[in-house]
């Protein structure tokens, strides 16, 4: 799976975790640029995006990551 | 244990009975990002006396007020007791968590620091250091730093039961927020009357991930158990939202037996952790209590499906109405029998109104009950103009208790609007049905998102210094969200029409501020143009009629 492929599916859980399906997601984003992406929401969107990519995220990595980009090289690393 | 004066303190007297017949005894077990730490009671007694001696170092005296800004370690329960056992006045703060700026949340204190003129701040060395790098003035307040305590004292020299024992700092902005001075009398009172109601022993184990600074976590899972000698299980709040199931790991690997949870902590459970209900078994938890929001029935039936395989039945699902003005519980249902549910005509819910029950199969609104009131407690229902109203009708809850707060920490005007003739008016709309008691929501602007309280006047005000927005013409208001259990924040601002600031800038400029000062995400920012929200005929800025509109216009209904 490429990154564009990633971001396309990290876009889809976070307008349907966030319930704004139409919101523009880009890579340089961060958490703070999305209404609704709050401390539990950020949960549910990676089970959400583990389970469209059949993988398990590590979240605590995922608290390092500063913008929604840096969230696709630890989702590749997920298994 | 030698004390310095003999004056009669219930609760500090059992804290010091428990230190010398039970020292080797679990006090807590602390869960945190390395692990597990063990408190016993021999270790709090050092701790709590080091601590005490710390503040009579810094020359505080009894009845001085103390900030605690610790973060999830055994110091957090050291200081607060150890204030207690000198006869100081102990107040749990929240930290910053990993999102917030530090500096726009540490200079929102300078006017909390002013208002309240606290004696001592207590805090580590990064947070001492966060917050001078924000600019906050400590001014003349002691710093009592972690990593400089000292060895301990021997003698402790509790207050009289009826003075000030702790502050309660819950709700409101930082600057704002209302200290809730509680004595130790109405603390005593409280936890014994409550200990009662839910059948509370030493064969309990409390399992809990709320912060202390907010009431569901500071008394029914830290004073009450301390008072009584229960062992409670506390896991990192912030740790436990990115894993919910290490409340399930603790409740069995300690043979948990009861979990206090606002409502939306029942929804995360279920949708996160509920996958894996299977790997547990907690039919042998007595009660989860769901407290301090408006519990919701769809929540409780959520969890009740998400975690049949781990044996949950719906008698262990308990509803609780607590409030920081009556130390904690007003009513409690049944341990051991469900909550009982009722339809009600949602049209007729209108205070002044009678609540009107519908028959099954005829549609209407379902709601929860909150239980009986505690037998010392006197429950009634007011008219606007706090005119008693017979039951069932809808009006504001008024309590009456031999525990109510002394008041609010310097501040008599909100103090003698509030509690007036020995009852407090809690602001919160409900009814009585049968002797149990129902709570609808709220009367004025406090929103309550995940737990937190925050009042919509407050957001508005915070968002006001913005550069690019009409100074004054912002609303923020509340919608339910039922998926996530909770209320959800929604913000309308306009765009001053000479601003050349792009509406993306904007929005992410009023999530950082409202994050930063209320730890709270807003669901939804709406940039309009100038002019475009409604006014009153009374020249207000109506926040139901402008949530009507942006939902006309488009936005997503949260349903």
């Amino acid at each position: 799976m490429n990154d564009d492929e990633i971001l396309a599916t990290i876009a889809a859980a976070v307008g349907q975790e966030t319930g704004n399906p139409s919101l523009e997601i880009t890579s340089d984003m961060t958490a703070s640029d999305v209404p609704g992406w709050d401390s539990l929401a950020h949960i549910r969107i990676l089970l959400e995006i583990g389970g469209r990519l059949g993988v398990s995220i590590n979240i605590e990595k995922t608290y390092r990551a500063a913008t929604i980009g840096d969230l696709i090289p630890i989702i590749k690393q997920s298994r | 244990m030698i004390t310095m004066n003999s004056a009669t303190n219930p609760f500090v007297d059992r804290l010091l009975l428990h230190f010398k017949e039970r020292p080797e005894q679990i006090f807590c077990r602390l869960i945190g990002s390395d692990g597990e730490t063990v408190l016993r009671w021999r270790d709090l007694d050092l701790l709590a006396h080091r601590f005490m001696t710390a503040y009579r170092r810094a020359d505080l005296v009894p009845g001085d007020e103390i900030l605690i800004f610790i973060r999830h370690r055994s110091e957090l329960y050291g200081s607060f007791f150890g204030a207690m056992l000198g006869g100081f006045v102990p107040s749990f703060m929240p930290c910053t968590s990993p999102r917030q700026e530090p500096g726009i949340y540490w200079s929102s204190h300078q006017l909390l620091l002013e208002r309240t003129r606290p004696a001592a701040i207590v805090a580590d060395h990064v947070t001492f250091s966060e917050m001078l790098q924000a600019g906050l003035d400590l001014g003349s307040i002691q710093r009592i730093e972690l990593e400089e305590l000292g060895s301990a004292s021997e003698i402790a020299s509790p207050q009289a039961e009826s003075s000030i024992g702790l502050l309660q700092h819950s709700s409101g902005t930082t600057g704002l927020k209302k200290g809730v001075a509680l004595s130790y009398s109405a603390i005593v009172g409280q936890l014994e009357s409550y200990a009662a109601a839910i059948e509370a022993s030493q064969s309990d184990v409390v399992v809990s991930w709320l912060p202390l600074y907010h009431d569901m976590g500071l008394m029914a899972c830290c004073l009450m158990p301390a008072y009584l000698g229960i062992p409670i299980v506390h896991i990192d709040p912030f740790i436990w939202v990115a894993r919910p199931e290490l409340l399930l790991d603790a409740l069995v690997d300690h043979h948990g037996t009861l979990a206090w949870l606002p409502n939306f902590a029942f929804d995360h459970m279920a949708l996160v952790a509920g996958r894996r209900a299977a790997d547990y078994d907690l039919s042998r938890v007595r009660a989860f209590i769901n407290c301090s929001e408006p519990c919701k029935p769809a929540s409780f039936d959520r969890f009740a499906k998400a975690f049949a395989p781990a044996g949950v039945r719906p008698d262990q699902l308990q509803c609780c109405y607590a409030m920081a003005e009556t130390v904690f519980a007003v009513s409690q249902t049944c341990i051991g029998a469900p909550a009982q549910r009722i339809r009600v005509d949602a049209k007729a819910l209108e205070r002044g109104q009678p609540v009107r029950l519908t028959a099954q199969g005829q549609g209407g609104t379902e709601l929860l009950e909150t239980g009986l009131p505690l037998p010392e407690i006197d429950v009634a229902i007011y008219d606007e103009d706090r005119q008693l109203l017979p039951n069932p009708y809808i009006g504001e809850i008024g309590v009456r208790a031999p525990f109510l707060f002394t008041g609010y920490n310097k501040d008599p005007a909100r103090t003698a609007e509030r509690l007036v003739g020995g009852t407090y008016f809690t602001r919160d709309l409900g009814f009585v049905l049968d002797g149990h008691v129902y709570v609808l929501g709220r009367i004025d602007d406090l929103i309550i998102v995940n737990g937190r309280n925050l009042y919509a006047h407050e957001v508005e005000a915070v968002i006001g210094d913005i550069s690019g927005l009409k100074p004054g013409r912002t609303v923020a208001v509340a919608l339910f969200d039922a998926r996530i259990g909770s209320e959800a924040l929604v913000v309308i601002s306009e765009r001053q029409r000479a601003s050349v600031r792009q509406e993306a800038e904007l929005r992410r400029d009023i999530m950082r501020t409202i994050y930063s000062t209320f730890e709270v995400t807003p669901w939804r920012v709406h940039i309009v143009e100038e002019g475009w929200l409604i006014k009153t005929t009374s020249g207000k800025i109506s926040r139901t009629e402008n949530l009507a509109r942006i939902q006309r216009a488009g936005a997503k209904e949260v349903t």
